[in-house]
């Protein structure tokens, strides 16, 4: 028996390590959040920005439209809220993006009337 | 006949619903300019001493503008420059009080392209029709001799017959300007707009008016200026 207890204890000094004992994570304590403008149902002003733009909130309700987004960050929309205004800008971009028609023809027009004119000021300058 | 009408009404009817579909967009723009105006008539007078010389006074202009944005890609507006000064003259009579105001408004056309998401570059044509204004206050008793000499110190050899209550010399006159601009989104609604181009105008010397009588006034050289812009640009709508 005593060799048994002294055995034991010697595999046990040689096969210990200086690692602390694993601590089990507490588990999260998940928030109620509540219900926001962001959730279902989606507030109509909400709706109307996803689908027509920020630029299309009217402008007098345009801090009911900032409030709501507050409150879509509070209750966990922070991503809904950040691709609202990212999706605002991808939709100007992509209609914007190209001259259409007559507008870039308009675009050369000026450009050239600008070049013409500062040319024009330098050599008369020289 | 009949037919045709319809179709008429079909056409107009699908023309219509398209543009009411079509999100409107509507801006305002607040902002300074910057040009670099000879103004003889004022700065080298040897008669007439007009003490508010400086940079705000000369060179630099109050900018506002609306727009409306008819097309995705193209904008029509209202845009107005306006140089101001105001101060009193030291004349032989009296100290009147004097304020000179040179407007030029433009009706722009604009065409634009998104670079980047945030960035958009545009272009710009406008017709300027200009305006500018004098006025003097006086005392009554002192008002030929006030006007007169501030007209003769213009170049101006007649003397006035005739004057008003509120009298002021006005000048109209056309021209053109051309600006090519960078326009950065802070948000989607708001941006700063940054213009640079050029602004013709055809001003005569000879053709001021006060009380309806065509008389001489100020020299001054702002045909063929170059000129820039900066503004804060706020989507309204």
């Amino acid at each position: 028996m005593r060799y048994f207890f002294c055995f034991v204890l010697l595999t046990g000094a040689c096969f210990a390590s200086n690692l602390p004992p694993k601590r089990t994570k507490k588990a999260k304590k998940v928030k109620d959040l509540g219900s926001g403008p962001c959730h279902d149902p989606v507030h109509p002003l909400i709706m109307l920005a996803m689908e027509k733009g920020v630029k299309a909130v009217p402008l007098r309700k345009i801090f009911l439209y900032r409030k709501l987004l507050k409150q879509c960050k509070k209750t966990g929309h922070r991503e809904t809220v950040k691709q609202l205004k990212l999706k605002d800008y991808q939709r100007d971009y992509q209609k914007a993006q190209f001259m259409a028609g007559w507008t870039s023809n308009h675009a050369m027009c000026v450009t050239i009337v600008i070049f013409y004119y500062y040319v024009g000021m330098v050599t008369a300058e020289k | 006949m009949k037919s045709q009408i319809q179709r008429y009404i079909i056409f107009f009817a699908v023309l219509i619903a398209n543009l009411l579909s079509a999100q409107p967009k509507l801006s305002a723009e607040l902002g300074l300019g910057m040009y670099g105006p000879k103004m003889e008539g004022f700065d080298d007078n040897p008669d007439v001493f007009f003490p508010t010389k400086n940079i705000f006074t000369r060179n630099l202009l109050l900018n506002w503008g609306v727009y409306y944005e008819f097309f995705s890609n193209a904008r029509l507006g209202y845009n107005s420059f306006t140089s101001y000064e105001a101060g009193k003259l030291d004349l032989q009579e009296s100290k009147p009080a004097f304020q000179r105001s040179i407007r030029y408004r433009m009706i722009p056309l604009e065409t634009f392209f998104r670079w980047r998401p945030r960035i958009e570059l545009n272009f710009t044509l406008t017709p300027i029709w200009g305006r500018a204004k004098i006025t003097m206050d006086t005392k009554p008793s002192d008002k030929f001799e006030d006007w007169n000499e501030l007209l003769n110190s213009f170049g101006d050899s007649d003397p006035l017959s005739e004057l008003a209550g509120t009298d002021q010399l006005v000048n109209n006159w056309i021209g053109y300007s051309g600006m090519i601009g960078v326009r950065f989104y802070l948000s989607s609604r708001l941006g700063l707009d940054f213009k640079f181009g050029f602004m013709n105008n055809q001003y005569k010397q000879d053709e001021w008016l006060v009380q309806r009588n065509k008389v001489k006034g100020p020299a001054m050289k702002i045909d063929d200026l170059p000129i820039f812009s900066l503004r804060a640009v706020y989507g309204l709508k």
